[in-house]
């Protein structure tokens, strides 16, 4: 040390200064200074250094732990809060055997069914037999016999509120329950596209052709996002696969009478 | 750190009186064992420079696991660089430098600042360890206790780089000059700074001192 340092020193400052230099040394934990040597000696220090990331920087930073934490209990609150009603079947009719993802199921086994059908499940019921599905005070959806659909996602309280389904072959009748405001369904086939909020509808997939029809409320239909339009109640559009321009009329009595019995079926659903 | 082995000018010779231990060199030849990391040469580096970097980093830090922490870090880092060390300067400058820088680096983490809060909340029952236990007069025991915990304390709340300049040239007896280099400022600005430290001490301690 440079005595010149502390040559300008004012008493008082020297008086700190002595204090400071009185105080005794600091004696490092014995046992701590001769494994640390023994390391450093052996190079173990190196292993040492290893092993700690290995075990992972977390346990070393508490702060981002607890960060992590509260952001997965938040992430695991949003997704309980964000679980809405499931599908489950409602009714069935008629005598045949179900393909629920291409498993053969007796229509009348209602444990099997209802253990086996759920969101995004394919579906292919004979001719003879209808199967009535529902998402509590949101929708009731009805797959007519001789039809091949996928069944939608079971719909989200806060994301997740669009849900699709689609319909290879027959028919399907849908109604939207209380609870539908803010959900959106869409019904896709190889000819377009239908957006239902708040209606009762029908959507028949022929060989080549698609016919959407409106019992109540509005549909919105069209072949893409782009091209699609409103069809008013005790209306139908009809789409081709080959490309002619769509045809809309008023609803056909066979169509019409299906809707209704089916709107009849569904007073004691919601 | 942009630090690497011995970058700092080879001061090394400063005077007797500092705490840790001994300030003497290395010889070349042990020096020139450490850059083969021989255990032998690694050992005797480890007896010599222990006690300084530890008390450097509880002087800097105020407590005792921080300074392990430390005293850990820089040995590992002195192994991971021990090929560099040049064999012809004393690497006690290098050695204090990282030490310091180590503990500037802890002070601005996040994990120093909830360490602070927390303490802020509660006594700091580590001070204690640094007296011995024992003595004649228990009466005069406690009192020496009780001033050196203020000391303490008083040195705790001074801000870190005033804090590095009084510890560096107060507890590890380096001069103004070579304690520049290490806090990254000119000696006139560290002499300043160490006044200021001295002054503020002065303040937090006039009942103490009395």
């Amino acid at each position: 040390m440079n005595e010149h340092d502390d040559r300008d020193l004012d008493p008082g400052e020297r008086q700190v200064q002595e204090a400071l230099r009185a105080l005794p040394e600091v004696q490092a934990d014995a046992e701590f200074r001769r494994r640390l040597k023994a390391d450093f000696v052996s190079g173990a220090i190196l292993e040492r250094e290893r092993a700690a990331e290995r075990s992972g920087g977390l346990r070393r930073r508490p702060w981002l732990w607890a960060s992590v934490s509260a952001a997965a209990v938040v992430a695991l609150l949003l997704l309980v809060f964000n679980h809405g009603p499931v599908w489950t079947l409602h009714q069935v009719s008629g005598e045949g055997e179900v393909l629920v993802n291409g498993r053969p199921v007796p229509a009348q086994d209602i444990d099997a069914l209802n253990h086996l059908l759920g969101a995004k499940v394919d579906l292919e019921v004979p001719d003879g037999v209808r199967l009535d599905l529902i998402c509590p005070e949101v929708l009731l959806l009805e797959v007519a016999p001789n039809s091949h659909v996928v069944l939608p996602a079971d719909p989200g309280r806060l994301w997740g509120r669009t849900f699709t389904s689609r319909v290879d072959k027959g028919e399907i009748r849908c109604k939207s329950g209380p609870e539908f405001a803010g959900y959106r369904f869409l019904v896709l086939t190889s000819e377009g596209r239908t957006e239902i909020a708040g209606t009762t509808v029908s959507v028949y997939k022929g060989d080549d052709f698609t016919c959407v029809c409106v019992l109540s409320g509005t549909a919105r239909i069209g072949r893409q996002e782009g091209t699609m339009q409103d069809i008013p109640a005790g209306m139908r559009k009809v789409m081709f696969a080959d490309g002619r321009p769509p045809l809309i009329t008023k609803i056909a009595a066979e169509h019409e009478e299906g809707l209704l019995q089916f709107e009849a079926r569904s007073q004691g659903a919601f | 750190m942009g630090t690497g082995p011995q970058s700092p000018p080879p001061g090394g010779g400063a005077g007797e009186g500092s705490q840790g231990a001994p300030r003497a060199s290395l010889s070349r030849a042990t020096l020139e064992g450490v850059q083969q990391r021989d255990p032998a040469a690694l050992a005797e580096l480890f007896d010599a420079y222990f006690g300084r970097i530890f008390n450097l980093a509880y002087r800097m830090t105020g407590k005792r696991t921080a300074a392990e922490d430390i005293t850990q870090e820089v040995f590992l880092r002195v192994y991971k660089a021990a090929h560099r060390i040049d064999a012809a300067r004393d690497p006690g400058p290098w050695l204090m430098t990282i030490t310091a820088n180590l503990c500037r680096e802890r002070w601005r983490s996040a994990r120093e600042r909830f360490d602070r809060r927390l303490r802020s909340l509660d006594a700091e029952p580590e001070l204690a360890a640094v007296v011995p236990a024992g003595g004649a007069d228990p009466e005069l025991a406690t009192e020496q206790q009780d001033r050196q915990e203020k000391l303490m304390e008083a040195i705790g709340r001074l801000a870190p780089p005033l804090r590095s300049v009084v510890v560096l040239h107060d507890f590890q007896g380096l001069s103004h000059e070579e304690i520049a280099p290490m806090v990254g400022a000119r000696p006139a600005a560290v002499r300043k700074r160490y006044s200021r430290a001295l002054a503020k001490l002065r303040d937090y301690l006039q009942d103490v001192l009395k």
